[in-house]
């Protein structure tokens, strides 16, 4: 029955038209930022809200309790630079691991921590991401949205180490051996289906 | 090693307070345009999808084309909060169910319904009607829930429980429902259903 009922959808979707030109998302951030402004209704009220949070913020980045906030979810910019095809931010499965550098991290700093992840039996295999690459990659996933591309410096995305672990299961300890190190901004676990990496295919 | 460290050490606290606050801007630029970029791969990803189902709820590929439209919009309002959430797809569905049933209600006034199918054997539609012409005919005389319920179930796929919490009913409703729909397209539809 199921089956039948599949079949039958998808012979009725057959004679589907090509999608109406135009670029659908842009419309919907156009139509949905309009949404958002009606019902927040005062815009000055949000202001003022933003102002607020920005500087709790000051405060919150400002005091050093910051590592010991909770885990969290995978930030926007990171995702970004996360190969869709994999589930992310994950822990338990995870098969890849990236970790996001810091904007002021040194030469130094940088070679330390390589030299460590080399070193770490978790590691199958490692790769550096610059800035740079970052960027083309960054560019050749968004190369249909040229406002996006064009409003993205390669200074503004941040270099990583990308990491297949040994085995599963892995993350956690790494997680744990590596979020200390001076110039890490953020680790994410990556599931990524067999024979793909985190890294953003192109 | 010990000198690195050294020059590590932060400046005096109104340094470093300057800094920061022109970071925090940067950053927030930086994460309406990472925002923007994440919603269009989301739309992207999930637009295919969207559109199909709309399509089987609507039969009508403008109406689908609006009905995605807003579904997307309205993701977009909402973006900052929902974006972390673990189901977007899910989140998705729920929408779009939404926008069908309210245009379904904005439009039952003026609508054209179409004529209920008869249950009598003989007005079964004949073999000259394709099968799954018939089916969507046929949908769309059973109630928009129970529509919705078929759609979720055996296109998307979607468990009982995840049926069941995209429209906000229970599991029982979810299972009755269901059971109730088939046999009553198995009734509209009849031998030539079951046998393709």
């Amino acid at each position: 029955m199921d089956q039948n009922l599949r079949l039958l959808f998808d012979r009725a979707l057959a004679d589907e038209p090509e999608p109406a030109p135009g670029d659908l998302a842009g419309r919907a951030m156009a139509t949905g930022t309009g949404l958002r402004r009606r019902r927040h209704g005062l815009i000055a009220a949000g202001a003022a809200g933003l102002a607020a949070i920005v500087a709790l913020g000051v405060v919150n980045v400002a005091t050093p309790t910051e590592r010991s906030l909770p885990p969290a979810p995978v930030p926007a910019g990171f995702g970004m630079l996360l190969n869709p095809a994999c589930e992310s931010p994950v822990r338990y499965t995870a098969t890849d691991v990236s970790i996001f550098l810091t904007t002021d991290i040194t030469d130094q700093q940088r070679s330390a921590m390589s030299h460590v992840l080399h070193a770490d039996p978790a590691v199958r295999t490692l790769a550096y991401e610059s800035r740079e690459e970052a960027h083309a990659r960054y560019q050749k996933m968004f190369e249909d949205a040229p406002e996006l591309v064009a409003a993205v410096k390669p200074s503004q995305l941040p270099e990583s180490f990308r990491i297949k672990l040994a085995r599963q299961s892995q993350y956690a300890n790494l997680a744990a051996r590596v979020e200390r190190l001076p110039g890490v901004d953020e680790i994410v676990g990556s599931e990524c289906p067999a024979g793909t990496s985190v890294r953003p295919a192109g | 090693m010990a000198a690195a460290q050294t020059a590590q050490v932060p400046g005096s606290p109104g340094d470093a307070r300057t800094g920061l606050v022109a970071r925090l801007s940067a950053t927030r630029r930086r994460e309406r345009i990472a925002r923007q970029a994440e919603f269009t791969a989301f739309v992207e990803a999930a637009a295919p999808r969207l559109r199909r189902t709309a399509y089987l709820m609507c039969r009508d590929w403008h109406l689908t084309q609006d009905l995605t439209q807003i579904t997307f919009a309205k993701m977009y309002a909402r973006w900052g909060t929902i974006r972390r959430t673990t189901n977007l797809e899910a989140y998705s569905r729920r929408v779009l169910m939404n926008a069908v049933f309210d245009q379904k209600r904005r439009r039952s006034d003026s609508e054209l319904v179409l004529a209920e199918l008869p249950e009598a054997p003989h007005h079964r539609p004949d073999d000259t009607v394709e099968l799954h012409v018939a089916l969507l005919q046929a949908l769309a005389t059973l109630p928009i829930r129970d529509q919705a319920i078929v759609v979720l179930r055996h296109w998307e796929d979607q468990s009982v429980e995840a049926v069941a919490s995209t429209l906000g009913v229970s599991v029982s409703v979810v299972k009755t429902q269901n059971a109730r729909a088939l046999s009553r397209l198995r009734a509209l539809l009849g031998d030539d259903f079951v046998r393709v």
